[in-house]
């Protein structure tokens, strides 16, 4: 039953990945003119022309947060809608567990966070590199056609190299979204606690799991932080020193936090199911 | 058909007597097959189980009778069926001698009133 | 007669009310049975419902269908007709019917068929631009062409026109199958009272009585509808 809770899943959310990719590929075309427009003019102290170049990588920045944001608010109104809502009357009769149902949401919906993640990651890619490539010296950096320890500057930043550098982003990608989307799964359960104000508290929970995640990560990380300055020279080391450990310290939470939140929902959805 | 049931009445009892004037009349022939319990229910609105019971009553009375595989047929015994008739019209002079009773007329004044007010609508 | 439902000491209490919506509720139903549960608004008749269908979680007790709790496996025999409507309106008649076939597996599409055509509904039609009468029948037939084993019909007549009404009590009593039994919950009784086997009368969360209805004209003589007049005299 799996595969046919996640049929129904694909078909309400493909249109939608369909736009948001178009939305996407759309910005990150407004972005690398930018950039370009940006590079080119910089040294040249054509004002006006980098000034719409900066313009342009704005609007780009906000249609990719946008694209990103919005996905995610989706698929929450999905889960909601198809949980909670009139069609839960539809969705809980059907022959299925709970578990079933979670399943089938975070698959498909989750795939479809994680492909604009992706997206969005290949866009930024792209664009920091055209971007790096403007202001600095473009002999000492290759374009991103280069695979190897000076490829893609993006990847340099993240402390990784070549290949392995995308396996990693999408190995973190794809457990970053499984968190994120669990978090959202969580937030809609708990609020569905506040009888009156359920989106109130779903958005509160959200807020509330959010916030001590933040506060977590910082935590653990500023003791990290403060030996890998003590230790090394950052400068010297380049970026990766520092990013690479966080990336893994990340990842580690996001699983953590992915559990924890896997068993909220399964609870909520199996054992403490009341549709009123 | 009509199925006029009155809720204050045990229903099985009120189809049967309506299955039954049927038989009795001819309307439902001699031998013929009858429809089934579900689509009478249906046509009368009623419960199947509730017909189910009734024919019940009415193979016991044997007026039909249910052949295992075929269906069910209502009886060719003429003489049963002419029974049946005879019974029901016994019941319908009996409610009716009881109210001319109670409006006050007595047994010569009823069959006169009868004759007279039958042989008027002849003639009308 | 085998037993298709039974609760035991049933209890519902919802969570900031400090009465029980349902109060040590202990009731079978066989098969081949039509059941009216009648109670007036708020007895606890939907809660009862939703329990057996899995969309409330008991407080005590227990509801099994054929011996099992209300999960995926009595799901797949208990065709639920809410009492409001909650088809999804951007998807057309034939893929919802597609939708129903794909997860029930007694799911009998010629039956829906045919009843979407007496009812001069278009398989092309868009859910959300059906009138509300049409939608509510639509709603109807769906639960009605799964062969079930239990059907639970909340409120299936109510706020509908005669005419409908009949239509669709006449479609209640053209499904039954000896081993199948129809629950119904209703407070327009006497519409009902000719097609109910047995009937439930429920107030303030328990049960008042349980009998069948022509025992009921038999020993009281009345009919069900004057019956529960009296005693749910206010």
């Amino acid at each position: 039953m799996l595969g046919r809770l996640m049929k129904y899943e694909w078909k309400y959310i493909w249109k939608k990945l369909l736009i948001f990719a178009g939305v996407l590929l759309a910005a990150t075309g407004i972005g690398l003119v930018s950039t370009g427009l940006i590079g080119k003019l910089h040294e040249q102290d054509e004002f006006a022309a980098f000034a719409i170049g900066m313009l342009g990588f704005m609007f780009y920045y906000t249609l990719i947060m946008g694209a990103s944001i919005g996905m995610s608010v989706i698929v929450a109104i999905r889960f909601y809608k198809s949980v909670y809502g009139e069609e839960g009357y539809v969705t809980h009769t059907l022959p299925v567990s709970g578990r079933e149902i979670l399943w089938s949401h975070v698959l498909v919906n989750g795939f479809a966070v994680f492909s604009v993640g992706l997206i969005m990651q290949i866009s930024l890619s792209l664009i920091m590199n055209d971007f790096f490539r403007g202001i600095f010296d473009t002999a000492t950096l290759p374009g991103l056609g280069g695979v190897g320890n000076n490829g893609n500057i993006y990847a340099q930043m993240l402390g990784l190299s070549g290949v392995g550098a995308w396996v990693v982003i999408v190995l973190y990608l794809a457990i970053g979204t499984l968190c994120s989307v669990m978090m959202i799964y969580a937030s809609v359960v708990l609020g569905q606690k506040w009888k009156k104000h359920k989106v109130f508290g779903a958005v509160v929970s959200y807020i509330l799991i959010n916030g001590s995640m933040v506060l977590l990560s910082w935590i653990i990380l500023i003791p990290f932080m403060i030996r890998t300055i003590m230790g090394g020279d950052f400068f010297a080391d380049g970026p990766s020193n520092i990013t690479g450990g966080f990336l893994w310290i990340a990842l580690a939470i996001d699983l953590l936090y992915g559990v924890i939140m896997y068993l909220i929902v399964d609870h909520g959805l199996t054992k403490r199911l009341n549709l009123e | 058909m009509s199925w006029k049931l009155d809720s204050d009445r045990p229903i099985h009892t009120q189809l049967q007597e309506i299955l039954q004037t049927q038989i009795a009349s001819g309307a439902l022939p001699p031998g013929s097959k009858m429809k089934s319990v579900r689509e009478l229910a249906t046509e009368a609105g009623v419960n199947p189980n509730t017909m189910q019971r009734a024919f019940a009553e009415l193979e016991r009375l044997n007026l039909i009778r249910t052949e295992r595989t075929a269906g069910r047929f209502v009886t060719e015994d003429a003489a049963r069926i002419a029974v049946a008739k005879d019974e029901i019209a016994m019941a319908q002079l009996e409610l009716f001698r009881k109210k001319m009773k109670q409006l006050g007329f007595e047994k010569k004044e009823i069959v006169d009133f009868v004759r007279s007010k039958w042989e008027e609508e002849e003639d009308g | 007669m085998a037993e298709l439902l039974r609760t035991e000491h049933l209890v519902k209490v919802y969570d900031n009310m400090s009465m029980p919506a349902l109060d040590d509720i202990t009731l079978t139903i066989p098969t081949g049975r039509i059941v009216g549960l009648l109670g007036p608004n708020g007895s606890g008749k939907t809660t009862l419902i939703k329990l057996i269908n899995g969309l409330l979680q008991p407080t005590s007790g227990s509801v099994l269908i054929e011996g099992n709790r209300p999960g995926p496996v009595s799901k797949a025999v208990v065709s639920y007709l809410p009492d409001r409507f909650c088809l999804p309106g951007d998807r057309t008649a034939e893929e919802l019917m597609q939708f129903y076939a794909d997860f029930y597996a007694d799911f009998d599409r010629e039956r829906a068929e045919t009843m979407l055509g007496s009812l001069q509904i278009e398989r092309t039609a868009r859910i959300k631009g059906l009138s509300k009468g049409t939608k509510e029948k639509l709603q109807l037939i769906m639960a009605m062409s799964r062969r079930a084993r239990l059907y639970v019909l909340d409120e299936p007549i109510a706020g509908v026109d005669p005419a409908a009404r009949d239509y669709i009590l006449k479609t209640i009593i053209s499904n039954y199958q000896p081993d199948a039994s129809i629950l119904l919950s209703t407070h327009l009784i006497s519409d009902v009272e000719n097609i109910l086997d047995d009937v439930i009368f429920i107030r303030n969360g328990r049960i008042l009585l349980c009998s069948s209805v022509e025992k009921i004209r038999e020993e009281q003589g009345k009919s069900l509808d004057a019956y529960f007049r009296e005693v749910f005299a206010c």
